[in-house]
């Protein structure tokens, strides 16, 4: 097939000396800027962009591409050691992760991070490789109505990672609902709930939020809930320890490819990036997995899941950037920006006209995922150091890194002032035995919500049909319907009489 | 505090739900400002009557522990400051005086810290990714 | 913990020395030019985050004005998004009699802080320059029922049946929108998106009629031909793949014209001095190779050079013009 032999060649420009380095330094770059909370693969590109200008094309952007991948791998550091999600897409795997890494258990949820991650983008580069521009067409499909759909899928599916405290839960979602519309609504281009402050005007951030709830919220609960943090002993912890054993490994594997899939997919369509992927099958996952129960407590299929899935879709959200030249998130905007400066036009055209750019790139991508992976699990025996730092240390450390990690995203002082707002409520929250991890996923979708409906009912003219007319909807409502009314019937048939058993020994 | 934490976020509901009417429920064919305003603040004031009444049901719960304001107010403290000294300086000054006075911890350790994390802020933020940090009046670092 | 201590500086020292070799970067010192030079790097904000147009501006106008020493100080950018250009606008709007912080100004959001009604809008701050015209054009896909503009516009005398997409609210895109239903007299929906690359994305996807963009983020298709121009909103027409899109003028439509611009500013109350300094600057940048072919070759913008006088004159029409067909429209109240 033609494809594969493009891609042999491919690979073989990807291994040169210099493409290697470029790679290597791209990884090395995104697994930091990744494990820092704050500074995202955005910023971390666009700066890198003019310091590329000098290189070749191929090798710029293979080492471009490597730190925005690599970033995935890296934003799982920082969620699992110290419960701070780098950005979005790890907020997921913060919720097996950090428990895990309670337990004792950092190396494994490394481990299992870093493989399950590496499973994820294989899966995502072998999708691209061969059905890359068929795949992105399909994604086009989706447009508004769609899109809010999907939305509504996962907004509802928030409700399964609640477990006993259902009200709780939602209030929380509720909540993030409310804090997302903060800021100027689509439809009027109005400032709402900014009481004049120019700085909520776009709303409020979502690292400043994020930062703030879990990383200063961290900070708090250790200052006043000392004790329950005696750290972890430091026990000869070695990369044997943390390699996982062969049942977990049986657990993981299945897991980590069906996420992958699911990832990528998710990652292919426009307006819908690693975020969604990792949530929707973290939550798949815990609807139709074996372990179902242990997850959000510790369970490596938790981590598996969140991880595959975000290099999954990282992985695919390279598909319409390549073959459509459409951006599907911010770091591929740069991206596509930088593919324009060195001459190279992204669009249908590009596989045409530049063959060895473009599988010149797909080639490192395999090889920089290999690259990641083995840096990820060298680098586990370092991270799990970070555990047995007291919480005496912690405590000042953690609250260093919140602060500059917020400032520097937007160079904003309000931000930091939020950041710290978003730790106290996170606090009061917790007194309240209310979740923090909803109010952060729904203040996420619910700006894409609004969106997406604002749009359909743009293009439809006022009329609901637009919201059944594809056959994309209509799955996708039939989906919502089953996953939301299954619980409810399946509650209802559990109520019938128990079957009497005398009556059939009789 | 359950109680008084639930009250809040129910009355921050009510005020979504009065604000969205002025931004707005239905514009132009399509919703207006106020449309998920009103859907979040009503399911907020649904369930934070819920939530409330687990609370008054449960009875007790862990009550608002002051020693919040400790990490609050030296955070705060460091914003401050660094307006005149600039930001990394201020969370130096920050990590001696809390290791040392609040952490009781050893001299020793709290100079290397003082040093190599402020060091290490710089180097990264300051220097690989140029995200200018604030430099205070006095215009140093 | 020793050993975890010089560990992490040991990476810290690899780190610092990645970085020395990435910050290189020698700058020439200055030649005198006149009364006034900053005395310390140039602040030099941009009011969106890192990686879009208005981002690139501002640092390929640095390196150039440092590397060719048009400068004796580095210009350092900044980005602080946020409010539609609120924030930035508000910042340096503080920095009153500050000489040396610059700020990249572009139509859009000259619009958008008067739309949004913030609290400071760019009349409050000083004009400088304006560097380039990025051309505003509307297209459709290639197998879209309407093959021309007239076509298009005739569909569109239906209210609300032909939908076109733009990038944002109270922006060129949408005013460019405004101009259109109301000097050919149609009634077409805008329905707005977050970005070109989504508004393209709906238009290929066939949710959307038409969509309106710059030239460089439809090249690649156009090129490919899946997606075709149907008319430019440009003076005159824009050439290479897009030779083919007439002007709305050519067509016989008076007024449906507007760029976008690029320009920069400075905070209220800079010095002349200091506005003739950035002016030359400025100009010198504008006339050099690389600016030509690193800035506005790849990305298709037209090359202007306006003193910040002449931006002066030419932002107070341009804004009169904005606010009389958006407060008819009713985007402003």
């Amino acid at each position: 097939m033609g494809n594969v032999q493009l891609l042999l060649e491919g690979i073989g420009t990807a291994l040169s000396f210099q493409n290697l380095i470029a790679a290597f330094a791209g990884a090395i770059m995104g697994l930091i800027v990744g494990a820092m909370p704050g500074i995202g693969s955005l910023a971390g590109v666009a700066l890198l962009l003019p310091l590329t200008f000098k290189m070749n094309p191929t090798t710029a952007i293979i080492m471009l591409a490597a730190l925005y991948y690599s970033n995935m791998y890296g934003g799982s550091f920082s969620a699992i050691l110290l419960n701070i999600p780098g950005d979005s897409p790890a907020i997921m795997t913060s919720l097996d992760g950090y428990p895990m890494s309670r337990k004792g258990e950092a190396g494994k949820a490394l481990f299992t991070a870093s493989v399950s991650s590496f499973i994820g983008g294989t899966i995502g580069i072998i999708m691209l490789t061969f059905i890359g521009p068929l795949a992105a067409k399909w994604g086009l499909s989706f447009g508004p109505a769609e899109l809010t759909w999907l939305i509504v899928l996962a907004l509802t599916s928030i409700g399964w990672l609640i477990g006993d405290k259902p009200a709780a839960g939602l209030l929380a979602t509720a909540l993030g609902m409310m804090i997302a519309t903060v800021g100027f609504d689509k439809a009027l281009g109005q400032p709402r709930f900014a009481f004049g402050n120019v700085n909520l005007f776009s709303g409020v951030a979502f690292i400043p939020l994020v930062i703030g709830m879990f990383g200063f919220g961290q900070v708090i609960d250790m200052v006043v809930n000392r004790d329950n943090y005696a750290s972890v002993s430091s026990k000869k912890l070695s990369i044997k320890e943390s390699i996982v054993n062969k049942d977990e490994a049986k657990r993981i594997a299945p897991v980590a490819v069906r996420s992958g899939l699911l990832g990528t997919f998710i990652g292919i369509l426009p307006g819908a990036g690693a975020t969604m992927g990792a949530f929707l099958s973290y939550v798949t996952e815990k609807k139709i997995g074996k372990n179902k129960d242990q997850m959000g407590k510790g369970a490596v299929e938790g981590v598996a899941a969140a991880e595959a899935a975000n290099n999954g879709a990282a992985m695919g959200a390279f598909a319409p950037l390549l073959s459509l030249g459409i951006p599907g998130s911010g770091t591929s905007a740069v991206l596509l920006g930088g593919l324009m400066m060195w001459g190279l036009q992204p669009g249908p055209l590009l596989f045409k006209n530049n063959p060895d750019f473009v599988w010149g790139l797909i080639g490192s991508m395999y090889i920089g995922n290999i690259i990641c992976l083995i840096i990820a699990i060298l680098s586990i025996p370092i991270l799990m150091k970070v555990v047995t730092v007291p919480s005496s240390l912690m405590v000042p450390l953690i609250s260093s890194i919140c602060i500059i990690g917020t400032y520097s995203v937007n160079n904003s002082m309000f931000d930091v002032y939020l950041m710290i707002g978003a730790g106290v409520l996170a606090y009061l929250m917790s007194l309240a035995d209310i979740p923090a991890a909803p109010l952060l996923l729904s203040f996420v979708l619910t700006p894409m919500l609004e969106m997406y409906i604002r749009q359909s009912f743009d293009i439809s003219g006022g009329s609901l049909g637009v919201f059944i007319q594809s056959p994309i909807s209509k799955v996708l409502c039939t989906l919502i319907i089953l996953f939301s009314v299954t619980p409810i019937l399946l509650k209802i048939f559990n109520k019938k009489p128990p079957v009497d058993m005398s009556e059939m020994d009789a | 505090m359950k109680k008084g934490v639930s009250v809040g976020f129910i009355l921050a509901g009510v005020y979504w739900i009065v604000m969205s009417f002025s931004y707005g429920l239905w514009v132009m064919n399509g919703p207006g400002g106020g449309f998920m305003p009103l859907i979040g603040g009503i399911l907020a004031v649904i369930f934070g009557i819920a939530v409330l009444i687990e609370a008054i049901k449960e009875g007790t719960s862990p009550s608002f522990d002051f020693k919040v304001l400790i990490p609050v107010g030296a955070l705060l403290a460091v914003i401050i400051l660094s307006k005149l000294i600039g930001l990394i300086l201020s969370i130096a000054v920050y990590l001696f005086i809390w290791l040392k006075f609040y952490e009781k911890e050893s001299t020793k350790l709290t100079i290397l810290v003082t040093i190599l994390c402020p060091l290490a802020c710089y180097l990264i933020f300051v220097m690989w990714l140029k995200a200018p940090l604030p430099r205070g009046i006095l215009g140093i670092l | 913990m020793k050993k975890f201590v010089k560990i992490i500086a040991s990476t810290l020292l690899v780190g610092a020395l990645l970085t020395g070799c990435a910050s290189g970067g020698a700058g020439k010192t200055g030649e005198g030019n006149g009364s006034f030079e900053p005395k310390r790097e140039v602040e030099f904000v941009v009011p969106s985050s890192a990686g879009g147009g208005s981002d690139l501006n501002a640092r390929i106008i640095s390196e150039i004005a440092f590397k060719e020493g048009f400068t004796p100080k580095n210009f350092m950018v900044t980005n602080m998004p946020g409010g539609s250009g609120g924030v930035a606008f508000a910042d340096v709007y503080s920095k009153k009699g500050n000489n040396e912080t610059l700020m990249i100004l572009h139509n859009g959001q000259i619009m958008s802080t008067i739309v949004n009604e913030s609290p400071v809008t760019s009349d409050m701050l000083t004009y400088l320059p304006v560097v380039a015209f990025d051309n505003l054009l509307i297209v459709t896909r290639a197998d879209s029922e309407y093959q021309d503009i007239e076509a298009l516009l005739e569909a569109a005398k239906t209210p609300d049946k032909v939908k076109v997409g733009g990038s944002q609210r109270g922006n060129t895109d949408h005013l460019a929108f405004e101009l259109m239903n109301k000097y050919a007299e149609v009634e077409a929906s805008y329905v707005q998106f977050d970005g070109s690359g989504d508004v393209l994305g709906a238009l290929l996807g066939g949710h959307i009629d038409a969509a309106i963009c710059n030239p460089s983020d439809t090249l690649g298709q156009v090129q490919a031909g899946e997606v075709i121009p149907l008319a430019v909103f440009s003076q005159e027409r824009i050439g290479k793949e897009f030779e083919d899109a007439p002007t709305f003028a050519e067509l016989g439509y008076e007024g449906i014209e507007i760029d976008a611009v690029r320009a920069i500013a400075g905070p209220p109350e800079m010095s002349a001095e200091a506005i003739a300094f950035y002016d030359e600057v400025i100009r010198k940048v504008t006339e050099t190779d690389q600016w030509k072919n690193e800035y506005l070759e790849p990305n298709n913008l037209e090359g202007v050079y306006m003193t910040s006088a002449e931006a002066k004159e030419f932002f107070e029409k341009e804004i009169e013009k904005y606010k009389e067909i958006f407060t008819e429209v009713g985007v402003i109240k």
